[in-house]
Parts: C-alpha cells; structure tokens; sequence
C-alpha cells in the first residue's frame, strides 16, 4: 500500500507532468484560457489516461513483449490510443449525451495531447505493474488537471493585470509557471 | 456501398500498417545487434574499469542481494595472474526518478576497486550528474561522485554527507548509490567469507566466555516479535550473559537483530543483522548497533531521544530501535527467571 | 528556387514553431539542460520531421481524406521508432539523457501539424524544404534555450568549463522553473523584435488546431 501511495505523491506533486517534467504543455498554454474549458479537458484527459493505461499494460506484457515485439511500442501505443479515443467518442456521442457534450469536444485534441502517451511509456519503463500502473496513470492525469486549473485561475486575474508590453500573451504565461514552477519543487522533500 | 468503402479504407490501413512493420522489423534487426554489441562492449569497458588490474571476467552466481528491491543482474569473478581478485556485480535498483543500475568491484580484501554508473534516470543536471563524467564532487583532486567510492573499506561508514560527498541538490540519488554500493559490497563480503561487513565485527557478548544454545526458549511479550534462537555464554559454568536472534516486521520489509543482555540488565551489543527496509541496509552500520551497547534492558528506548536514527531511514531506525528494545526487556526477564 | 528558398525560411523564422507557432514546447524545455541534448534532440525532429513529409507528400494522392489521420500516426510512429533505435544504438549516452522524450516525437505538434498542414497537399521538394526549416527553426530555438541554461546552471558550454571557477553554478537554470524562466524571456525578446519589424502589419499567427479548440468548435460540435 505505501508503495502506491508513493507513486501517487510522486506522480501527482514531486514530479507534476507538466510544471516539472514540461510533458503536454501545448494544452496547458491553449486550453486554460477559460477554467470551465480546463477542467473539462483536465477530465477528458484523465478518463483517457487511464483507460489508455488499462489498455496497454496487457497489450505490452501480453502481446509485445512475449513475441519479441517491444520495438513496434510506439506504433502499437499510439494507434492504440488513436483507436480508444475514437471508440470512447462514438461511445459517449451514443449513449451518455450528457457526457459527451461536457466532454466530447475536447477529445479530438487528445490523442496529440502528450500526457497520455508519456503515461504509458513510463508505466513500462518504471516497470510497474498492473495496478501500480492504473494509481500511476490517475495521479499523473490528476496532476495535469491541478497544474491546468492554477494557471487558468491565474490567467483569470491576469486579465486585468497591467503586464509590461514586452511580456504581453505569452510570455507573461511562461513566467508564471515558472513561479507555479518554484512553488512545486517545495514538494520534493515529501518522500524520501 | 457503403460497407464496400468500409473495407477498402480498413484494407488500406492495414496496408500502411503492414509496410510500417515489416519496414521497423528490419531496422530493428540490423540495429539490434549493434545495440548488443555496444552492451557487451560497454559492460567489459565498464568491468575492467571497476577492475582494473584484473585480466578477465568469468561470470558467477556466487552474490545474492539481501535486499528484495535491489537486484543483481550479473555478478563476476575478476580473474588475475595468480587466482580471483574479487567480484564485480551489475547492480539495478531504486533511485529518484526510477531504477539506476551500476557496476561496483569489490576485491577479496573488503575494498572497493571502482563504481560505475552505467544508467541513472535522476533529474538533468542534478541527480544525472552520478553518470557524468566531468562532474566533480571534489574538484581539486577531479573525483567524480562514483569516483570517489574506490579504495573505500566496507567497514566504513558509507553515510552520505560524511564520508560520501554528495551530488548538489541531489542527496536522494547520492543516497541510493552509496546504498546500492554498500549493498554489494555485503553480499560480495558475505559471498567470500571476508570480514569488514557489520557481520562478525560487533560481538554482542564478550568474546571470552564460552556460548551454549539455551535450555529453554525465550519469547517476548510484544506482538509481532519472534524470537529465533537463543543461547546464553557462561563463564566458569554461572550464566554472565544471553543473546538471542529476533525477527519483526519494520518499515516495508523486516528487520532482524541479535542482542546480548547480561545478568545485571544491561545490553552488551546489537548487531543489526539484516533489514529489508527500501533504503534498510543504512541503519546496518556499526555506529548504528553501537549506541545500544551499555543501555539498561527495560528502559524505554526511543530515535530522537535516546537514539540516533541514521539519516535517509529514520522508520527502519524506529522499527529496528523498538525491536531491540522488546528483545531486550525479553531477554532480561528470562534472566531473572532462570533455568536458561 | 526562391520559392523554395521561402518555404525553408518560413519554417526558421517567420512561423518558427516554437516561438511563433507554440507547437512542440514539450521537449524543447525538458532537454535543453544542456547545449549537446539540445542539439540531439533538434537533430532527431528533423530526421522525423522531413522523413515523414517526405513519405506523406510522396503518397499524398494515395491517402484516402478520412482515414489520413491514423496513416499519418503510423509513418510518423515508424520513423521516430527507426529514430530511437538508430539513436540507441549509435549514440546510446544521448539516447539515455532524453528518455521519455524521443518517443514523445510522436505526438509533437510540429510533426503532426505540419504534415497535415503542409506536406499532405504539397510536392515533395516543398515538403522537404518545409522540413529542414521547421526542423532547423526548432533546433536554433532548442541551442539558444540550452546556451543560456547551461552556460548559467553549470557553467560550461557543450560540456566545456566556459566559466572561471570562481563562478558558483545556478542550479535554478538547469531545474524545471529556470526553464520556463528562460523560454518567457527568450519569446518576449522574439515578440518584441517582431513587434518592432512588423511594425504597421498586422500577422498574428494562427494557433495550431492540434492544441486548442477551433474557433467556433465548441458551438458547433455541442
């Protein structure tokens, strides 16, 4: 158990996907101009995530890896995802109309959207297994969702900041989370 | 129609799909031997630089890890002009930002000949720097952080921030390597028989008095402590002492001591024997042990108090204090009891 | 040829992808720690980059409309796995340095979006100048991040001693905020500079679609 509450930690704050290891920053800048928008693509991402997760773990230790196959990796990951997004949007259109209009907009975005792939390529690499690899892949997407909602929360109060004309759009946005940043290599002393 | 365009366009796919890995199965094979080869290559490169006076590596299985975390890919036997040197083992275990795996060599006399970090996936620029090769710890004298491990005893006391210099701001990387060293460096000890590991070295009775196995069992009253075995030494027949082997669960993994108590109450020694903790082989230094001897059986003994914890594992420091001090207060009350 | 001069400049400069564009920014923060990954990484996109719009605009007429997002994911995919291997193998220690991140070409916008955006609808000489310069406008970004980064955060320059010893390395450069730090300070100089020579003109750039919503996406797709 204490393990898993480690990888959670260490996935979700020590080292934040995007404020410490700069993993999906596209999405971070283009998508949190507007908190709604964030966390309803923080939420789309997290879904897929973990389902990714789920998806590929058996796919690698089951079919890749016996076969000799560990090389076709990034092809068979990313087709994979490529594949799920595309199943959880017919999925979702269907049957949970509701959901699909929270959330459906934004998943056309997410199989470029490095995150998801980022997760699965580590869960192999850190040699997880299967369930580490589901707490794993919940924390990072998790941390994603905090890291989006600060800087939208933030954006929000920038609006009406006066920003030296040099630092106007994104720049201001970098120097931010560059702030946000130093804020989060507090938590590195939370485990040893 | 529409399901004729269906297939074409699934048909397509596959297509694509299957030029793609036909195409990767090629690259892969000619790339993979090369891969291989430089493997091998980097690996005998990187032995006899953890050996250098060695003339040839013969693999062995002699060293197993203690630790179910660490683990030993390989081990070998570093032959010279007149029979073994000692062993090198490539060692992979837990560091910062996952598994970091090394090379460390380990004469038959108790020291180290050389680490070698073959890969570290720490933080760029910080905990990375164990793998670079122009990053000093000591810049006068040019030694690098695994540099700085050869000529080391394994009686020392492989302590970050004493007699292991760290990387800057990256003192949880320094930590593992120098534990995965030390980890190495007690398995190759105990592989060869050689003394310099905490074993053997901390008597926990006086060494003069003659040892039995006891007549009767002791066991303690704290829950989740078993006592192993017992004996008690005799001096001229008349019990002067009793030590017993005891076992418990600690942080993560188990921890288990011997601790010699004599007639009048008091500890004679600890000897940490083995801890399975994530980073448990630190509390496994002698100076740890050593603080117990002296301390009257019964005493509550608590880390922060009355007892140091070794830095970087102060619950291993916790589980194995308070085991010491139930097998202790144990061993007392057998001792008064009599007819051990 | 001055067309095609055009293209290549395009890419180096005028809708440069990283200051200009704001597509691929994962990578360019996570490796820059040091002048030679910078390098390494810049190279790799390249090879991925103009290998993929070379393969894309070669078969651009045999690639059926609806189905040319997943063909374009598997060619991409196959040259970055031919890329990561040929990497392991022949420069393994550069390799290791960038981890998760070569594999991460896969899905970096620059590729994507300009396979999509460029060399699926144009001749193959166009689609390989497209490359190189996009390519090369994302490796000078990458040298100019790494420059700052690692000359500051370690003294030295592709592994060099450039600082005397007096200097005591800031360490904050090379960690994660120190590159958000530079990257804001490196962009407000790019926009300031364009602001200044564009003076009058009015070219904002297009934000790429594989990171933000379309226009009017929300209400139309709702």
């Amino acid at each position: 158990m204490s393990d898993l509450i480690k990888i959670f930690v260490a996935a979700f704050l020590i080292n934040n996907i995007i404020l410490m290891r700069f993993i999906a920053l596209c999405s971070y800048i283009g998508m949190t101009s507007d908190v709604g928008q964030s966390v309803g693509m923080g939420l789309a991402v997290t879904f897929v995530t973990v389902m990714a997760s789920a998806v590929t773990w058996p796919i690698y230790y089951w079919i890749l890896k016996p076969n000799g196959l560990e090389f076709l990796e990034i092809l068979v990951f990313i087709v994979v995802i490529a594949a799920l997004v595309q199943l959880v949007e017919f999925y979702l259109k269907k049957s949970v109309p509701a959901l699909y209009h929270a959330m459906g907009i934004y998943l056309p975005l997410i199989t470029t959207n490095c995150a998801i792939l980022a997760v699965t390529f580590d869960q192999i690499t850190y040699n997880y297994n299967f369930v580490q690899s589901i707490v794993f892949a919940v924390a990072v997407s998790l941390g994603y969702l905090l890291a989006m909602l600060l800087l939208a929360g933030v954006r929000q109060r920038l609006k009406n900041s006066p920003i030296p004309s040099f630092m106007m759009d994104t720049p201001i946005l970098f120097l931010t989370t560059s702030v946000i940043a130093v804020a989060f290599m507090g938590f590195a002393g939370l485990i040893k | 129609m529409k399901r004729w365009q269906m297939i074409k366009l699934g048909l397509i796919l596959a297509m694509y799909c299957i030029v793609g890995c036909v195409g990767l199965a090629f690259v892969y094979n000619s790339t993979s031997k090369t891969i291989a080869q430089r493997q091998e290559a980097d690996l005998q490169a990187g032995l006899r630089e953890v050996f250098p006076k060695a003339t040839g590596f013969t693999p062995t299985d002699m060293v197993k890890s203690a630790n179910p975390k660490v683990i030993f890919n390989a081990a070998y036997t570093a032959d010279g002009p007149s029979g073994p040197l000692g062993i090198a083992v490539k060692v992979q275990g837990p560091s910062y930002g996952g598994d970091t795996t090394l090379l460390v060599g380990v004469s038959s006399e108790g020291i180290i000949t050389g680490v070698k970090v073959l890969e570290n996936k720490d933080t760029p620029g910080l905990g990375a720097n164990a793998a670079n090769a122009t990053y000093y710890v000591d810049k006068a004298t040019k030694t690098t952080f695994a540099g700085q491990f050869a000529g080391k005893k394994l009686t020392d006391a492989f302590e970050v921030k004493k007699d292991v210099i760290p990387i800057t701001s990256a003192t949880i990387t320094s930590r593992s390597i120098t534990n995965l060293v030390q980890v190495v460096g007690k398995a190759v000890s105990d592989a060869l028989g050689i003394g310099g590991s905490s074993q053997g070295t901390t008597p926990v009775v006086p060494p003069t008095d003659t040892v039995r196995p006891s007549s009767r069992p002791v066991t303690s009253s704290v829950s989740g402590v078993s006592i192993l075995e017992t004996s008690v030494t005799t001096r001229g027949g008349v019990i002067v002492s009793a030590s017993v082997k005891a076992t418990a669960k600690s942080y993560d993994g188990n921890v288990t001591v011997i601790v010699g108590v004599s007639v009048d109450g008091t500890i004679t020694g600890v000897q940490i024997v083995s801890c399975t903790d994530g980073l448990g082989n630190l509390i496994m230094t002698p100076a740890f042990a050593q603080q117990f001897a002296g301390k009257k059986a019964g005493t509550p003994l608590e880390v922060g108090t009355n007892v140091d914890a070794v830095s970087g594992a102060t619950f291993s420091s916790k589980g194995a204090t308070a085991l010491v001090e139930a097998t202790a207060e144990a061993l007392a009350k057998a001792l008064a009891g009599g007819g051990l | 040829m001055k067309r095609l001069f055009g293209v290549f400049v395009n890419g180096l400069i005028v809708e440069n992808p990283l200051f200009i564009i704001m597509i691929g920014l994962c990578s360019s923060m996570a490796v820059t720690t040091t002048v030679a990954n910078g390098i390494g990484m810049g190279v790799a996109l390249t090879f991925v980059l103009v290998m993929s719009e070379l393969i894309i605009s070669l078969f651009r007429n045999l690639i059926p409309d609806s189905i040319r997002m997943p063909i374009f994911l598997i060619v991409i995919a196959a040259f970055t796995t031919i890329m990561d291997l040929e990497m392991k193998a022949y420069f393994p220690v550069l390799s290791k340095s960038m981890g998760v991140f070569i594999p991460l070409v896969v899905v970096n916008c620059i590729v994507m979006g300009r396979v999509e955006a460029f060399s699926s609808k144009q001749p193959v000489l166009d689609s390989i100048f497209d490359g190189f310069g996009m390519g090369l406008g994302y490796t000078w970004v990458l040298i100019a991040l790494a420059v700052v980064r690692e000359l500051l955060g370690n003294g030295t320059l592709l592994g060099f001693q450039i600082m005397p010893s007096s200097f005591s390395p800031m360490i904050f450069f090379i960690l994660p905020p120190g590159g958000f730090l530079v990257f804001a300070l490196w962009m407000a100089a790019s926009n300031d500079l364009r602001r200044k020579l564009l003076a009058g003109r009015k070219p904002e750039p297009t934000q790429d679609s594989c990171c933000t919503l379309p226009e009017n996406g929300s209400t139309e797709k709702a």
